[in-house]
Order: C-alpha cells, then sequence, then structure tokens
C-alpha cells in the first residue's frame, strides 16, 4: 500500500484541486476567434414597373451555405435592415467569416406597414433574393427586383 | 376540488414483483399514460451553437462534461428508464430534421429504437425542407417510406426550426402525404430560444396554418406547446391554438414544455393553459406531452406539473384520462395506444 505523509498528501490534493479548476477554466474560458469581414453595399430594390411601391423595405442579409456534412444547410441569418423605401441604398454589414460561405440579400416590401410579410387576410407582399458571386469583396453592388409574392427567402434559395 | 393522486414509478412495481401500476392513479383508479413529445438523439448530430447553449443550461457537474449526459439522457434505453421512473406507459419519439438549431435525429435512428422497445415506443417521422425546390419529391418519398416502418404513426414538422413558412403552399405536399396516409402531424408552433430559430410570426404564429388546416381537412393537425412564447415566457398564441380547435375537428393541441419547472416555476401558466382550454371546451383535443427527456427526472416532473395543473383547473377524472391517454388513442388509433 502506497502511504503518504500528510503534508505531502496535503499538497498533492490541492495540486490535483488546482490542475482541474485550470482545466476547467482553459476549456471554458478559451474563445473562438471571429473574422468580421466589412462588406459595403448598395444598388437598387424595387419592384416590376406598375406594381405598388409604397412601404418601407425590410432586408437581410445571410450566408449562402453554413454548417458541415448532414448539418450543412442553405441561408444562415447574418443581420437584418430596414429602408425607408424602394429605390437606391447604401449600407455596410460586418460579416463572421467562421460562420458560413457566400451572401445572398432578401428583401421583402412591407405595403401595409404591419411588419409581417403576409399577415393572414392581409394582400400579398413581394419579396426577391439574391446570390452575390463577387463575395467576398468589400464593396458589392446589389439590383433586386421583388417579385414573389409571400415568399420566404427558403422557397426562392437555392 | 383537491384529490390525492401517486405517480407510480415502474421502479416500484419491480420492487413490488408487479409490472402492471404505471401510470398516475386518481382517486384510486389507474389513468395510463402516453407522452407524445420526446426527443432521442445522439450529441453529434447536435450543431456546435446549440451544445453551447445546452451545456450552459445543464446543471452542474453535468455542464463539465454535456455530451456524456445526453448520450446518457437521449438514448432508448435512458429514455426507458425516464419512462419507468415516471410512469409513463407508452412514449412517442420525434424525429428532427433541424441542421440550423437542434440538429438531426434522423428516421432511421428513431425507427430503430421502436424497433427496440416496440411495446414502449412509437415513432413520428421527418423530412428534409432545406433544398424543398429541387428535393421536394424525392423527400415525400423517403417520408412516406419512414412512415411505412412499424410503428411509425404520425409526422414532426417545426416550421421555425427548419424554416418554412406555416402557410406556404409550396410545402402542403407534406399534409398531403400525412392524410393520405392516415398519419396525423405535430407541428411546433410558438417561438423558442435555441439559435438560429426564425422568429417571424410567419414561422411561429399557428394563425398561418389556417389555410393548411382549412385545405387538407383529413389531416389531423396538432399544435404543440400551445404557441407558447418560449423567449419572453409568456402565454403568447394560446387563444388561437383553442379557437382553431374549436373551429376545425382536425385541429388537436399539445402543451409540453411550457410548464417545465424554468419557464414556470410556481405552476401558474400551465393552470392558466388548462383553465383556458376547460373555457374554450376542447379538453377532448388535447394530447399530453413532455418534450423530454430533457434532464435526468423531466419526464416525470413534468407530468406530475401537468396532473397537478389539471386538478387545479378542476378536470374530473375523465377529463385527466382524455388528456393523458384517451386523445392520443382516439386520434393515432388504438393499435398505436396499445
Amino acid at each position: 500500500m502506497n502511504r503518504q505523509a500528510p503534508q505531502r498528501r496535503l499538497a498533492a490534493g490541492l495540486a490535483a484541486i488546482v490542475s482541474l479548476l485550470a482545466g476547467i477554466c482553459l476549456g471554458a474560458c478559451v474563445n473562438d476567434d471571429t473574422t468580421l469581414y466589412e462588406v459595403n453595399l448598395s444598388g437598387t430594390i424595387d419592384v416590376a414597373e406598375g406594381e405598388p411601391s409604397g412601404g418601407r423595405v425590410h432586408v437581410e442579409v445571410l450566408h449562402a451555405r453554413s454548417g458541415a456534412g448532414t448539418l450543412a444547410y442553405p441561408l444562415r441569418p447574418i443581420t437584418d435592415l430596414e429602408l425607408d423605401g424602394l429605390g437606391e441604398f447604401a449600407e455596410s454589414v460586418l460579416v463572421p467569416m467562421e460562420n458560413g460561405e457566400g451572401l445572398v440579400v432578401y428583401a421583402w416590401l412591407d405595403r401595409d406597414g404591419d411588419g409581417a410579410l403576409c399577415a393572414p387576410g392581409a394582400a400579398p407582399e413581394p419579396a426577391g433574393i439574391i446570390e452575390l458571386e463577387d463575395f467576398p469583396a468589400h464593396e458589392l453592388e446589389v439590383e433586386l427586383v421583388l417579385t414573389e409574392p409571400c415568399a420566404g427567402p427558403e422557397i426562392l434559395y437555392p | 376540488m383537491l384529490r390525492r393522486w401517486w405517480l407510480i414509478p415502474c421502479a416500484l412495481a419491480l420492487t413490488c414483483g408487479d409490472a402492471e401500476p404505471v401510470g398516475v392513479v386518481i382517486d384510486g383508479e389507474r389513468i395510463p399514460v402516453i407522452d407524445m413529445h420526446l426527443h432521442p438523439g445522439d450529441w453529434d448530430g447536435v450543431p456546435p451553437d446549440t451544445q453551447e447553449f445546452l451545456a450552459e443550461r445543464f446543471p452542474w457537474p453535468f455542464k463539465l462534461n454535456p455530451g456524456r449526459l445526453a448520450e446518457t439522457t437521449l438514448s432508448a434505453d435512458g429514455i426507458v428508464r425516464e419512462l419507468d421512473a415516471a410512469g409513463v406507459d407508452v412514449g412517442v419519439l420525434f424525429a428532427v430534421y433541424a441542421p440550423r438549431t437542434v440538429g438531426i435525429a434522423s428516421n432511421s435512428l428513431v425507427i430503430s429504437a421502436v424497433a427496440e422497445h416496440p411495446d414502449r415506443f412509437l415513432g413520428l417521422a421527418s423530412l428534409r425542407v432545406d433544398d424543398w425546390r429541387s428535393d421536394a419529391s424525392k423527400e415525400l418519398s423517403r417520408l412516406e417510406d419512414a412512415l411505412g416502418a412499424p410503428g411509425m404513426v404520425g409526422v414532426k414538422l417545426a416550421h421555425a426550426h427548419m424554416h418554412f413558412r406555416m402557410d406556404d403552399p409550396e410545402y402542403f405536399g407534406i399534409y398531403e402525404v400525412a392524410g393520405r396516409l392516415g398519419k396525423p402531424v405535430y407541428l411546433h408552433t410558438g417561438n423558442s430560444p435555441f439559435p438560429g430559430i426564425a422568429q417571424a410570426p410567419e414561422y411561429t404564429d399557428p394563425a398561418y396554418l389556417e389555410p393548411a388546416i382549412a385545405a387538407f381537412p383529413q389531416t389531423i393537425f396538432i399544435l404543440g406547446h400551445l404557441g407558447y412564447d418560449f423567449v419572453r415566457d409568456e402565454i403568447g398564441e394560446l387563444d388561437t391554438c383553442i379557437d382553431l380547435a374549436r373551429r376545425y375537428p382536425n385541429v388537436y393541441l399539445e402543451p409540453s414544455a411550457l410548464g417545465s419547472a424554468g419557464n414556470d416555476p410556481d405552476g401558474e401558466i400551465l393552470l392558466t393553459a388548462f383553465e383556458r382550454i376547460k373555457e374554450g371546451e376542447v379538453i377532448d383535443r388535447v394530447i399530453y406531452g413532455s418534450d423530454g427527456p430533457q434532464s435526468p427526472g423531466f419526464v416525470s416532473d413534468y407530468l406530475q406539473r401537468t396532473v397537478t395543473a389539471m386538478e387545479g383547473a378542476e378536470y374530473d377524472t375523465e377529463e385527466i384520462r382524455a388528456v393523458l391517454a384517451g386523445n392520443f388513442i382516439k386520434v393515432f388509433g388504438a393499435e398505436a395506444g396499445r
């Protein structure tokens, strides 16, 4: 049987506790780095000619793809924007590069101002989506025409 | 009216050498229990963001090794242990395809678990909708195949987790398949605190399901979580759920998760829900589920909380029997209810 003096056992016990705590802290406290890539989006969001054009525009910027293997999926949200109306716009977004690949812009026109795309009983509102093939680049142009009534991004892409 | 009731754990039954007395006993009468909402799975099928989210919520010291806890609790044998401890006769396992949020528990995983414990489990199948424009027919065919496996009695959907609008007719083929095969569809309603959830109302508010409910009268729609607002911990869209159940005979309700100790420490939320269900005269549409196993003891605790809430809302024995098993058997068939 292996015996130790009380002081040595105490010291060994303390060392074990300190090691355990350090291990837990290292496991819990190390953060992954995130690289934020600035992208200036500019261009035009519009509806087809002759369509009603009043209302605010809700914009979502998304990664085209995220995850790996069976957990891969399209359209990981990055950020939301709200524009005063259709037409020209310019906005900057920070893209976390580790979270996915590719860049997609989805938008819909809030014609009735209720903040919801095609709420039950409401008139149809148009939506559209575009993948920005030149990403990654700091300056990207967006030309998007909203033509799809009541469509969420998921049914428009890929 | 306050009555005495007991949950009779299977462990006690085994100790006494009698395998029969499981379920809930109210006024001396045994009421069987079917828990229609259970999640099997494996830790590797959970996305990294959600692993972190879950690990933060596991009690210490389990959070030091969350993968091990999850693997133990979410395995078929682990869930059977939870059912035994709770006195639940039959549990329904959900397949899930939600790579953005909670991850994947495949149809084959559920089918295997049901085959492993055919006397204790039934299963709901699901499908991927990530690439619907090109994969719809293939996915619907896979769903049909999964629903043909023994013990697979219905379909599980979660629009907020899977990111598709509740009212988008492009996806209505799922309800067509379910109705044609006589397989009820369980739908997550209300929002969710998990990372990656689509929180907009068209993905969470059961009002958006009405076009599908109306278009597929032969399909049973079970509105999970009663439209609860898990982000703000509020009742949420309960009244919408009750209204839909009153107006459509193919709508049922399921009260899982909202009454957990974390969401509802004093039981007031679940009590309010069961009171409103009674006021709405739709008790015959409520099917019990817990949303377990989550962590050891959750399945048992949720059953106790539910019975307490029903007693608080003055449900009589027959009404409690209907919620805990009778309505499930009515919807899924006597064979499914065994």
